[in-house]
C-alpha cells in the first residue's frame, strides 16, 4: 500500500511539474485500462472518437492533480477509473445526441478485439475496485468495521463487542464510511 | 438511498479480487494520445496562466504568511469551573453560568494561505483530552462562508485517538469558529502534537464540497497542563468482555472521568467466544445532581469517548466540579461521589411511538402537556405545550426525523433545533422554542432558563421499540441467518438465501421477528430485508 501511495505522489508530482513526462507515465500506468473502460460504453465507436475520449480523460486527470488529496481515502488508479467512467458516458451521450453514433451498433461486437468487456462486467470491476480501494485506505479500524459489517453481515452491535466500542461508535464509523462511498459513486456516476 | 449504496458496498466485497482492467496501449496508439492530450493540456496552460494573471491584479497578494516552527507552550485547563475561557467554549459546552468570567481574544498561532486564515485561539484539556477553538477566515476571496476544514488530523499524540467532528460555536462575516475535540487513552501532558486543518472550504447550492484553499494549515502545540483531576481508588473486581478485571481507580477533572481496569482474566478477542447471554459489561455512566446522566452507551452528539482495553476515557461535554456529580457506574459498580445533596423529584413523560421519555422536574412537568405524536414530511414530532398564569405557549418540540444524520448536516438542515442523538434509522432532535410576546415571556422566562436550558440531557431515548408489525418482505443479502432470539449471542436457527420471501411478525431492536417456510420463526436484521412497499424495494 505503502509504495503505491509513493507511486501515486510520483505521478502526481510528474504531472504538476512536468506534464508530458506525467502524461507519459500515466498512459503507461492506466492506458489499457483506460481504452477498456471507453470500449466498454462506446462499444464500435470510431477509433477518432475513441482515442478523443481516451485523451480527454489523461487531461481531466492533468487538470484534477492538483485537486487530487490524499485524504479522499482512495488511489489515483481508482480515481482516475471514475474519471475515464464519467468521461466515456459523457462522450457516448454528446455522440448519440449528434446522431454520430447509433445505440444499435452496440449489438455489434464482432469487430472488437478479444479483451472487450462488456458495460457490466466493467461496472462491477469498477465498483469492486473502488469498494476495495476505499476500503484499504480506511484508517483502522474503520476498514475492520467495514468488512465485518458488509463482507461478513455482522450487526453494528456485534463488531461493537469484537472490537470492544460502543455500538455509536461502529455506527458512527459506518455513516461516516458510507459517506465518502457514496460522494465517490457519485462522482463516479456510478450511483 | 442508503440501501443502494450499502448493496453497492457488499457487491464490491465480493467481486472477485482480479484485475480484469490491466493491459497496456498499442505503441502506435499511444503515440497518438499522447498527442492528443498534450495539445489540449497545451491549450488549457496558456489559459490558465491568462487566468493567472488577471486574477493576480484584481486581488493583491497578501504577505503575512506565518510559518510557525517552535512549538509553543499552551497551558490546559487546571481548574476547569474557575478557568477563563473563549466565548467558544462556553457555547461548546453549554456553559450558560454567570461567574465564568470569558477571557480576552487570545492567538496562539496563525497560517494563512491564499487568502484564508486559520487560527488556533485557545486550548483547555486535562490528561486524556483536549478541545481546541480555531477559526477560519475568508478573506472574501470566495463566496463561499463559512468555511470548514476538508479534514482535521492529529499527529503526535497516541497510536490511536478519537478526534471529534469539529463543531461550529460561532460565526460572524466571513469567520467562522470551531471546537475540535481529542480524546486518548495515553496521557497528553508534555506531548508535543500537531493539528493539521486541511483543505478548508464550504457546500455549495449542489452540496459538493468546495475547497478555497488547498493546504495543510498545521499547527504544532506542546500541551502541558496543571494536573487538578480527583482520584478515587476503588479495587474492586468486575467482569467484563468475557473476563475478569479489577477496576483499579477513576479519575474525574472538570472536562472527562476515566476509568483504569486491570485485567486478572483473560479477556475474550471477540465477541462470538462470549458465553450465551453474557453481555460486553463496559458501560460507563456518569449521574449528576440536575438529573442529568451521560451514558456511554449513548453519547449524543460528540460521541467524545475514547476506549481501550484497559482505559476507557470520557468527555462530559460540559465542565463540571466534583459537586455537580452524584455518582459514576461503569460495567454496574456504582461509585457514589455526591450522593447525599437532596435531589429533586423527576416526573416524565414517555412516548412508544417516538421512543423518547422526557424527565422534568416537578416545577416544570406540572404546567407542560404534551401533544399526540404527530407526522408531517419525513418527520414525527411531539409538542410540548406550556400553561402558566393563565397564559399558553409552545415551549419546546422533540422531532424524530427519518434517516441517520450528523449534528453538523442537522444544523444545516434546521439550525434552530438542537441535537440529541442520531441512529441508523432516525434522528433526534429538539427545538425550544423563544416567547413571542411580552405575556408570554414573563410568564415563562423563569422556566426557560431554569428549567429548559439543560432540558436536552434530560431526554432519553428508548430507541428501538417493540412491537407488533405486518407486511412482507424478501431477504436482500446473499445468505441471511435466522436466530432464535433478537440478539447477537442466540444460536442460528435458519439460514435464508437471497430474494426469500417472508413475512414480517414483530419489530424488535435491530430485528424483526419473521416467519418462513412452514411457519418457522426466527429473528433477522433488519437491513438485510427489503421489505415490500418500502421505496429502496421500488427503486
Amino acid at each position: 500500500m505503502e509504495e503505491k501511495e509513493l507511486e501515486d505522489k510520483e505521478l502526481l508530482r510528474l504531472l504538476m511539474e512536468q506534464p508530458s513526462k506525467g502524461i507519459e507515465a500515466a498512459m503507461e500506468a492506466y492506458g489499457g485500462a483506460a481504452k477498456k473502460i471507453c470500449c466498454a460504453y462506446l462499444p464500435g465507436c470510431a477509433r477518432e472518437d475513441l482515442e478523443e475520449t481516451i485523451s480527454d480523460c489523461f487531461v481531466a486527470l492533468w487538470q484534477n492533480a492538483g485537486k487530487f488529496e490524499k485524504e479522499r481515502g482512495i488511489s489515483l488508479r481508482s480515481y482516475f477509473y471514475g474519471i475515464v467512467r464519467r468521461t466515456a458516458m459523457n462522450r457516448r451521450r454528446r455522440l448519440s445526441e449528434e446522431g454520430k453514433y447509433d445505440s444499435l451498433v452496440e449489438e455489434d461486437t464482432s469487430s472488437l478485439p478479444g479483451s472487450f468487456l462488456t458495460e457490466e462486467v466493467v461496472e462491477n470491476k469498477l465498483l469492486a475496485e473502488m469498494v476495495r480501494d476505499m476500503i484499504g485506505h480506511m484508517p483502522p479500524p474503520d476498514d475492520e468495521i467495514f468488512r465485518l459489517r458488509y463482507l461478513s453481515q455482522y450487526s453494528e452491535k456485534e463488531i461493537a463487542a469484537q472490537l470492544k466500542m460502543t455500538v455509536k461508535a461502529i455506527e458512527r464509523r459506518i455513516a461516516r464510511g458510507r459517506k465518502k462511498l457514496k460522494k465517490q459513486f457519485m462522482e463516479s456516476g456510478l450511483l | 438511498m442508503k440501501k443502494e449504496i450499502e448493496e453497492k458496498i457488499v457487491n464490491g466485497m465480493r467481486e472477485r479480487e482480479e484485475d480484469l482492467l490491466s493491459g497496456s496501449l498499442e505503441e502506435a496508439e499511444k503515440i497518438r494520445i499522447f498527442n492528443r492530450t498534450m495539445a489540449k493540456i497545451d491549450i488549457l496552460k496558456e489559459e490558465q496562466m491568462y487566468g493567472n494573471k488577471k486574477r493576480r491584479n484584481v486581488v493583491p497578494k497578501k504577505t503575512f504568511a506565518a510559518v510557525l516552527s517552535s512549538f509553543l507552550v499552551v497551558g490546559l485547563a487546571a481548574c476547569a469551573v474557575t478557568y477563563h475561557y473563549s466565548e467558544g467554549f462556553r457555547a461548546y459546552f453549554n456553559q450558560t453560568d454567570e461567574k465564568v468570567e470569558v477571557k480576552g481574544e487570545v492567538v496562539l498561532s496563525e497560517e494563512t494561505y491564499e487568502g484564508v486564515t486559520v487560527q488556533v485561539k485557545e486550548i483547555i484539556g486535562d490528561a486524556y483530552g483536549c478541545y481546541i477553538d480555531y477559526l477560519i477566515k475568508n478573506e472574501g476571496k470566495t463566496k463561499l462562508s463559512p468555511l470548514q476544514a476538508g479534514e482535521v488530523q492529529v499527529e503526535g499524540l497516541a497510536d490511536s485517538l478519537t478526534i471529534l467532528d469539529p463543531v461550529l460555536v460561532g460565526e460572524e462575516g466571513d469567520t467562522a469558529e470551531y471546537i475540535v475535540g481529542i480524546r486518548t487513552s495515553e496521557s497528553i501532558q508534555n506531548k508535543e502534537c500537531r493539528l493539521i486543518l486541511s483543505n478548508p472550504g464550504a457546500y455549495d447550492a449542489a452540496d459538493n464540497f468546495v475547497t478555497a484553499a488547498a493546504h495543510d494549515f498545521s499547527f504544532d502545540l506542546l500541551l502541558g497542563y496543571e494536573d487538578s483531576s480527583t482520584e478515587i481508588e476503588v479495587g474492586q473486581e468486575i467482569s467484563i468482555y468475557g473476563g475478569k478485571a479489577v477496576l483499579e481507580k477513576i479519575s474525574i477533572s472538570p472536562l472527562s472521568v476515566t476509568v483504569f481496569l486491570k485485567e486478572t482474566e483473560k479477556f475474550t478477542q471477540y465477541a462470538s467466544d462470549l458465553k450465551d447471554g453474557e453481555p460486553v459489561n463496559d458501560e460507563l455512566i456518569v449521574r449528576f445532581t440536575d438529573g442529568s446522566i451521560r451514558d456511554s452507551y449513548r453519547v449524543a452528539q460528540d460521541y467524545d469517548i475514547f476506549h481501550d482495553t484497559t482505559v476507557i476515557s470520557m468527555g462530559f461535554h460540559r465542565i463540571v466540579s466534583m459537586e455537580e456529580i452524584e455518582n459514576i457506574t461503569f460495567a454496574g459498580v456504582t461509585i457514589p461521589i455526591h450522593e447525599n445533596v437532596s435531589k429533586e423529584e423527576e416526573f416524565s413523560y414517555q412516548s412508544n411511538e417516538m421512543g423518547i421519555i422526557v424527565n422534568m422536574q416537578k416545577a416544570l412537568f406540572d404546567l407542560v402537556t404534551p401533544s399526540e405524536p404527530e407526522e408531517e414530511a419525513g418527520e414525527m414530532f411531539m409538542d410540548f405545550q406550556g400553561e402558566k398564569d393563565g397564559v399558553s405557549m409552545k415551549l419546546f418540540t422533540v422531532y424524530r426525523t427519518e434517516g441517520f444524520f450528523t449534528a453538523e448536516e442537522m444544523k444545516k438542515k434546521e439550525p434552530k433545533r438542537i441535537y440529541l442523538e442520531g441512529s441508523e434509522d432516525y434522528t433526534y432532535s429538539l427545538r425550544i422554542w423563544e416567547p413571542e410576546n411580552e405575556e408570554e415571556g414573563q410568564a415563562f422566562l423563569e422556566i426557560q432558563e431554569t428549567y429548559l436550558a439543560k432540558l436536552k440531557e434530560r431526554i432519553r431515548l428508548t430507541a428501538y421499540s417493540k412491537g407488533k408489525v405486518s407486511g412482507s418482505a424478501r431477504v436482500a443479502a446473499e445468505v441471511l441467518k435466522v436466530r432464535k432470539e433478537p440478539s447477537f449471542y442466540a444460536d442460528t436457527v435458519a439460514l435464508l438465501p437471497k430474494e426469500e420471501a417472508v413475512e414480517l411478525l414483530e419489530t424488535d431492536g435491530e430485528y424483526y421477528k419473521i416467519s418462513f417456510q412452514d411457519e418457522e420463526t426466527g429473528y433477522v436484521l433488519k437491513q438485510y430485508l427489503l421489505v415490500n412497499g418500502d421505496k429502496a424495494a421500488l427503486q
